[in-house]
């Protein structure tokens, strides 16, 4: 058989994705996976498994037409100028079937993502939240406000406490931001003119290995990074993200310390609640 | 046997030579719908090419972290912006409209379309339209001295961060006029197709017998007429909050109704970029698949589908501005219910296929790796659609990945299925197999190598649109991202050395070099201005086929067609 260039490039096409997978290692030694970094709080739990549940079919589909596509690539050539495709012009029970199947299969994630969607992305309760801090987008940094704790405000790094369940109410008080750290859970937009809310609680077990290597430790927790997911203008890939989990006690102390701080200089020195 | 005999050498009609060779002035004033399409597919390509070198330049950019080839995030926003805008507003939909300005009337069996002067002008409104987009390249900056002023707020240009207080840039002025401007020129074409197929179809071309490709401009035109007013809306009210300081979409405003306007007209325009392409698919694959259309019938239901439910879908693009999450769950469910329609098709086209006799030409190959990979679009839009995955996704590479795989799979490989088979019509020289083959290859492997690990950026947490990064481990992706991009431009290249290379020296087509179905296989190649010299009469879906078989079985006597006039 001739050596063309279609058996260089199907053989090619074939070492690519082996190449790519014996090379996962070196990828995910960089934290760079085929799937989310490690969730730490629940609701980005159930979002990854939500993911999962939605590969299962979206393989099956995946791999069952890309076969049936190679099937019909190498079964069906013509072999010769009188060769014609069979008189077929359709067959009525076979399009309901497709019709049907992708039906089904679609019905089935639009209800598991709904019960998600119930469970996790209404407002939290007062009942529930143990804490509140409200995250502040400003060009081209992120504010975080702890009116439960005396009105402190950090920049920069979010501190939260282990065990707790954090109501985060975001803001802008310029343009539309959003606030992503994909190891906690999904991003949620600071819109100018009202406010949005989502929620974390990091279980003081994760502090261990940072939730399986998706943060880096820090002196008394783990740090976990994301950055601004919408445009804001000249500044947006700067507008970084750290959380920082810590025990309740180890926050208390940063809680005391930030407050020294900002007592010390001089009373104007300390941030307002409401944004510059 | 089975072919019908090609003349020797095609000759061009005299009135068509005159015509197309005349100085650039028949070009100016022309109203010959074949004449225009070539410039509308022209001007797309042309922008084709200049909003790809822009992609390049961001890919250099983004090949590494920390990089200061683009040390001016200004201009990279800029880069950004006109990359999306370019490739949508002045390329995909240029082209798409090119395509079926020729070919529409060909197959209905029309001499032209409806409106010949409304024609030229809605061609001659996308020049103007680009003109202003990019005259902003030309004015410096008042806000960041030195740069151009080119819109800088991404290719959807949300405010506040487009409004007048954060941006002072003139670009964005421009933008909102211009593409106000390209959206009358889409109302004007669809108006025109639309007229055209159910005005001027040829005697007997009952709407049960159009070709799928007409059908899908019928669509097309339809999400035309109803989206792109939308648009206009939210654009001009964007421009009176700028220029007026009105508070439509300012902070003091409702900054997320202007995403709404948006939206209700960019998610149909996907579908504005798509169809046509589904209706090239659908004629390309029983071509050379020796049978017919499988489902014609559920075709042409699910186009109707697909039509209805992209109306009702717009905010997917919204699940993380805060709706209501039952809001949010109808249109969930919307979105999704679009994999249904488009899977019929997808399953149709492979129904086509199934039991064949397949010819690999060029055409035929993209058509395959359109199916290849807009399947995967398909299927990380699901992910997309559940709201809870989306929060994840949403805004990150994997977005860049999964609109790629719609719009490039979608329409890129489409448009070069439909150019490969349909330029030696327009041309009479067919495309030659080598390159073609060359392109198709170099196209396949560098849109996977470019996009398919594009996702896993997205879902390690890497966000679209920022300037540069700091992640050493997302070195190695953007690198292999960066170099498979480059061999997507080498392949764009082998295709304009095979258009430069056929045009004069590719191998005659003669009026129906692919044994087609339809009919603008029926007129030489190039068609004359008139297209037919009588109106051809049709008795089926495959008018040309019919005409073809009974020649062959009475050859001295063959039924005389009815008379032009």
């Amino acid at each position: 058989m001739r050596f063309s260039l279609r058996h260089v490039i199907l053989a090619a096409w074939i070492a690519l994705p082996a190449a790519l997978a014996a090379a996962q290692p070196v990828f995910a030694a960089g934290g760079t996976s085929w799937i989310f970094p490690n969730p730490v709080s629940p609701n980005g739990e159930r979002i990854y498994q939500l993911y999962q549940w939605i590969t299962i079919p979206a393989v099956i589909v995946f791999l069952g037409v890309e076969i049936g596509l190679l099937y019909i690539i190498f079964r069906f050539r013509r072999r010769g100028p009188d060769h014609v495709g069979k008189p077929v012009h359709g067959n009525v029970p076979l399009e309901i079937a497709w019709f049907m199947a992708p039906t089904l299969i679609v019905a089935l994630i639009a209800t598991l993502s709904f019960l998600e969607l119930q469970q996790d992305f209404q407002k939290p309760t007062d009942a529930e939240t143990q804490m509140n801090i409200t995250v502040t987008g400003t060009q081209f940094t992120w504010f975080y406000d702890y009116p439960d704790n005396g009105g402190l405000r950090a920049r920069d790094t979010m501190v939260v406490p282990t065990d707790t369940f954090v109501r985060l109410t975001f803001e802008s008080t310029d343009v539309i931001h959003s606030w992503w750290v994909p190891a906690i859970s999904g991003k949620t937009d600071a819109v100018p003119g009202y406010q949005n809310f989502s929620w974390l609680k990091i279980s003081s077990s994760k502090l261990s290995d940072c939730g399986g290597g998706s943060g880096d430790h820090t002196q008394t927790g783990c740090k976990w990074h994301g950055e601004c997911a919408e445009l804001c203008g000249v500044g947006h890939f700067g507008m970084q993200i750290d959380v920082e989990a810590m025990p309740q006690s180890d926050f208390q102390a940063w809680v005391a310390k930030q407050q020294a701080a900002s007592r010390q200089p001089s009373p104007k020195a300390s941030p307002s609640p409401k944004g510059p | 046997m089975a072919t019908v005999a090609k003349p020797a050498a095609p000759v061009l009609p005299a009135e068509y030579d005159r015509t197309f060779w005349s100085p650039i002035t028949s070009w100016l004033t022309t109203t010959d719908h074949k004449l225009i399409a070539q410039m509308y597919m022209f001007t797309g390509f042309m922008s084709f090419i200049v909003a790809g070198i822009f992609a390049l330049l961001m890919r250099v950019q983004l090949s590494v972290p920390n990089n200061t080839f683009i040390g001016d995030h200004e201009i990279y926003n800029q880069l950004m912006s006109a990359h999306g805008t370019t490739m949508i507003f002045f390329f995909t939909i240029p082209m798409m409209t090119g395509v079926m300005n020729y070919f529409v009337p060909l197959m209905v069996g029309a001499r032209d379309i409806a409106f010949p002067r409304v024609n030229a002008l809605g061609y001659w409104l996308i020049p103007v339209s680009i003109f202003i987009y990019y005259a902003g390249f030309f004015i410096p900056n008042n806000f960041a001295s030195g740069d151009p002023s080119l819109a800088n707020a991404g290719w959807t240009g949300y405010p506040p961060l487009s409004d007048l207080k954060y941006n002072g840039s003139v670009g964005i002025d421009l933008w909102c006029v211009s593409i106000t401007i390209l959206g009358l020129s889409s109302i004007m074409a669809a108006v025109n197709f639309l007229t055209t197929i159910l005005a001027l179809r040829a005697p007997g071309m009952k709407l049960t017998r159009l070709p799928l490709f007409v059908w899908a401009s019928i669509s097309t035109s339809i999400l035309l007429l109803i989206a792109t007013p939308s648009l206009a809306a939210g654009l001009i009210l964007l421009l009176i909050d700028r220029e007026f300081h009105t508070n439509f979409f300012t902070t003091a405003g409702r900054p997320v109704l202007f995403q709404h306007l948006f939206w209700f007209y960019s998610h149909p325009a996907v579908y504005i970029m798509i169809l046509p392409g589904f209706g090239v698919i659908s004629e390309v694959i029983p071509v050379f698949s020796r049978k017919a259309i499988f489902g014609y019938e559920s075709m042409v239901l699910a186009l109707f589908g697909i039509v209805f439910l992209s109306l009702g879908v717009w905010a997917h693009h919204m699940f993380t501005v805060g709706l209501n999450i039952y809001v949010e769950t109808l249109f969930m469910a919307l979105t999704m219910a679009i994999a249904v329609p488009t899977g019929v098709k997808f399953f149709n086209w492979m129904g086509t296929a199934w039991d064949g006799a397949i010819e690999f030409k060029t055409p035929m190959k993209f058509a395959f790796g359109f199916l290849a990979t807009f399947l995967i679009g398909g299927i990380t839009g699901i992910y997309l659609a559940a709201v809870p995955v989306d929060t994840q996704l949403h805004q990150s590479y994997y977005v860049v990945a999964h609109l790629h795989y719609v719009l490039f799979g979608g329409s890129v490989f489409t448009i070069f299925a439909g150019l490969y088979y349909w330029l030696p019509k327009v041309t009479g020289r067919i495309l030659n197999e080598r390159l073609g083959n060359w392109n198709f290859w170099t196209l396949f492997v560098g849109f996977n190598g470019t996009f398919l690990v594009m996702h896993t950026l997205g879902l390690d947490g890497m966000p679209r649109r920022i300037a540069t990064y700091a992640r050493q481990d997302w070195a190695a992706t953007n690198f292999v991202i960066t170099v498979s991009a480059f061999l997507i431009a080498a392949s764009v290249l082998i295709f304009v050395i095979n258009v430069l290379y056929s045009r004069k020296r590719g191998e005659l087509a003669g009026p129906d070099p692919w044994d087609g179905n339809s009919l603008e296989w029926s007129v030489s190649s190039p068609p004359p201005p008139y297209n037919f010299e009588r109106i051809p009469e049709v008795h089926s879906r495959e008018p040309w086929k019919d005409m073809k078989l009974a020649a062959r079985t009475a050859p001295p006597a063959t039924p005389a067609p009815a008379p032009a006039h």
